[in-house]
């Protein structure tokens, strides 16, 4: 069943704001992106400073580039950046949830030869799930890994390949074994090397006319068997183990933050009452989801399940920075506000969509949440 | 009051539609519109006009745009209902010409009683293509709204919101004059006037502010009457407009269910969940609830005047709300290839985000529809 802990970020982590803020005013002309979307703003030499500063895989261990932080202090890092607009979309996979999946899964040495360069900001990863016949339905993929000496043949295609044109490694889930009446057995995780492994990387342009996501395509590409993430055919579970981090983020409901925070700006002191209404509204949505959120951060810390959470959280905060674009320019029109809120209003508008599909659609969500509810 | 037996929409105007949808489908498939406006689209391309001038040439020699230019003035008269039912077939196919600029200008010709409007009309028949030049810069829908003066015949100037301004052959401008606001025939070619296209979410339509700098006009309407004849002929054109967006959430609606039939997850075609069937048929309905009230409107215009306020601000409004919604669902329910550039579903998403706007939106209308049916109090 459903249960959050009550958890508050304890009052040490008020210093720690303190720093992000004085990191970001002092790379400031980092801060160009006109939206707070994780996924839409790719910049390498960001994530160095972010890296050099301690900040990208601050819950690891020391051993491995880590601070040994905790995953409230992460959430204050990653708010604070969010809420800035600041670049993140280069190391954020990494940090999120390929980081936690080799300290859970992976072996010595792939902990050892991925995680500091990682927690340098120098080293970026895709997720490669999604496939063309296989996006909700992610047990039906089939991309397969098939034996050869030394390691795998690899054949078939991902597809919504966040930056696989840009990043470094992509965590390919793979089937190694045909399918059988559970089909949650025999798939596995590869990690792929994007640049010297033999793949296709083809961008695909979006709805705005920019190119983030790719199609994959893997044709017999050799895969050696030491980057075969923990145990063959244990890959649904480790797959589903990421889903916490990647669902209960900020990210989940702060991906059109400015558009907010321009208009309270833009409208100034004296609001129509139908903008303070909305402002109150989404005020209020915000704070509950930022309490969500939080709480789920907490129950991560203390290495509970909260896949169900997460899903909650996702579900609830994709709604409403969906929403936050259409309403604000029925209670301000682009033209009508600063150039700062048309920036961030039209760049929202447009990339709005993939707010409710990316990551798990609503609908997926909530049959996640009805289950825990008992009702599958 | 007494009803009209035939709500003013009868053979010849269904005839028209007919024609209109077999045309539309034949010559603007969806495959042909993507290449044409869409194809090598990049972030940093210049705003162009894209439309095919050819096919626009062939619709006025079909004598469509003739079709609600009254007789006297060389047209064929029909009613404003023609008018929306073109509307809609070319919204169906997200159109790109000055097809609804010009019906839309028509409503306002047909308004003014001057010689030169009677002209100006026949020029339309015989395919000239209009549009409207009436919104000044706060994007103000109000009848006596303009940042353009009138002086001594000749107009200076900007004219904001302007649809299609760059494949208008004239436009229709709303000047203020020492004597209150009048209506003025304008060529946009010339060297006094000035189109600065807008960058646009739309890409099957083009948008730009018009400067005026002592350009020439042609006095349509007389100063003092301009107000009141925009004021009467915008019912008709809400509906033409809400016409438009019914046709790109039909089109939304179909290409989505198709989908859903075909798309397989878990090993069933994913318009088996409840979850993605019945929010089709809650686009389905508001699609339904939308034409109605567009048509009802149109035929308020021809048959009962004193409803056509009313019916035009409920067409709009709930247009606009079905807009959304059927351009948010399509995308949603076509999963990651829906946000693609590649998917046709952006182009209609498109447009409809741009027609919700385009003379006042949902929460506009209601608000003055709650003045128009409980007084201004309200």
């Amino acid at each position: 069943m459903l249960e959050l802990d009550l958890t508050f970020l304890p009052a040490d982590t008020e210093s720690l704001r303190t720093r992000v803020r004085q990191f970001l005013a002092h790379n400031a002309e980092f801060l160009a992106a006109p939206n707070s979307d994780f996924a839409t703003n790719h910049d390498a030499a960001f994530s160095r400073r972010l890296g050099g500063a301690g900040w990208i895989g601050m819950t690891w261990p020391r051993d491995y580039g880590g601070q040994n932080a905790t995953y409230l202090e992460r959430y204050v890092v990653t708010e604070e950046l969010l809420a800035a607009g600041a670049p993140v979309g280069a190391h954020w996979i990494a940090d999120r949830q390929t980081g936690p999946l080799l300290l859970n899964y992976g072996s010595e040495s792939q902990r050892t030869s991925y995680l500091p360069a990682i927690a340098r900001g120098e080293l970026f990863c895709s997720i490669g799930m999604s496939e063309p016949d296989s996006g909700s339905d992610l047990a039906s993929i089939r991309t397969t890994a098939t034996p050869a000496a030394g390691g795998y043949r690899v054949n078939g295609t991902k597809l919504w390949t966040t930056y696989a044109h840009r990043n470094h490694l992509m965590i390919c889930l793979v089937r190694t074994e045909p399918p059988a009446k559970n089909r949650h057995a025999g798939l596995s995780q590869l990690i792929v090397d994007l640049r010297t492994d033999d793949v296709q990387v083809r961008p695909i342009k979006n709805m705005a006319g920019k190119e983030e996501f790719n199609e994959v395509v893997f044709t017999d590409t050799f895969v050696p068997d030491d980057r075969l993430v923990g145990a063959p055919g244990n890959g649904w579970d480790q797959v589903t183990s990421e889903l916490a981090y990647e669902r209960s983020g900020p990210e989940r409901f702060l991906s059109s933050f400015q558009v907010f925070t321009e208009l309270v700006r833009a409208c100034g002191p004296q609001p129509t009452q139908s903008q303070a209404v909305l402002m109150g509204r989404i005020a209020a949505q915000l704070l509950s989801l930022r309490r969500l959120s939080i709480s789920v951060a907490g129950m991560l810390e203390q290495g509970k399940d909260v896949a169900l959470e997460a899903a909650l959280v996702k579900e609830l905060g994709n709604t409403l920075e969906e929403a936050i674009p259409e309403l604000a320019r029925l209670v301000l029109p682009a033209d009508a506000g600063t150039p700062g809120y048309a920036r961030a209003l039209t760049d929202a508008i447009l990339q709005s969509p993939s707010f409710t599909l990316r990551g798990g659609t609503k609908e997926i969500l909530r049959g996640v949440i009805a289950r825990g509810l008992g009702l599958r | 009051m007494p009803q009209s037996n035939n709500f003013g929409f009868g053979d010849d105007e269904a005839m028209l539609r007919d024609a209109a949808r077999k045309f539309f489908q034949a010559n603007c498939p969806p495959d042909r519109l993507h290449a044409q406006v869409a194809h090598d689209y990049s972030i940093d391309r210049p705003i162009e006009c894209i439309w095919d001038q050819a096919l626009w040439r062939q619709i006025t020699e079909l004598g469509w745009t003739a079709a609600c230019v009254p007789e006297a003035a060389g047209g064929i008269g029909m009613p404003v209902v023609a008018a929306v039912a073109l509307a809609e077939e070319a919204g169906k196919v997200a159109f790109p010409s000055p097809l609804i600029a010009t019906l839309c200008s028509t409503m306002v010709l047909r308004e003014c009683s001057s010689d030169a409007a009677t002209t100006a009309l026949g020029a339309v028949a015989g395919g000239q293509a209009l549009s409207l030049a009436m919104t000044n810069r706060a994007g103000s829908w109000d009848a006596d709204a303009t940042d353009v003066d009138a002086t001594g015949g000749t107009l200076n100037g900007t004219a904001y919101f302007v649809q299609d301004a760059g494949k208008a052959d004239r436009l229709l401008v709303k000047a203020r004059t020492a004597n209150g606001v009048g209506l003025y025939l304008v060529d946009p070619s010339i060297e006094q006037v000035t189109i600065v296209p807008d960058g646009i979410v739309d890409l099957t339509r083009d948008q730009a502010h018009v400067q005026f700098a002592h350009a020439p006009a042609i006095e349509l309407a007389a100063p003092g009457t301009g107000a009141a004849i925009v004021e009467r002929a915008m019912p008709a054109i809400l509906a033409i407009v809400s016409a438009d967006m019914v046709g790109a959430g039909e089109w939304l609606l179909q290409t989505t269910a198709e989908y859903a039939k075909t798309r397989t997850q878990f090993d069933r075609t994913i318009g088996f969940f409840q979850a993605v069937k019945h929010p089709l048929v809650n686009v389905m309905i508001d699609v339904d609830r939308a034409k109605s009230l567009a048509y009802a409107a149109a035929c308020a215009v021809d048959e009962e005047p004193d409803n056509a306020w009313m019916l035009a601000r409920m067409a709009k409004a709930a247009a606009s709300d079905m807009a959304a919604f059927s351009a948010n669902r399509a995308v949603q329910f076509h999963g990651g290839i829906g946000f693609t550039w590649e998917c046709y579903v952006h182009l209609f998403f498109k447009r409809q985000m741009h027609n919700q706007t385009l003379y006042g939106d949902a929460v506009y209308h209601r608000a003055k529809l709650a003045d128009l049916l409980m007084g201004a109090a309200a």
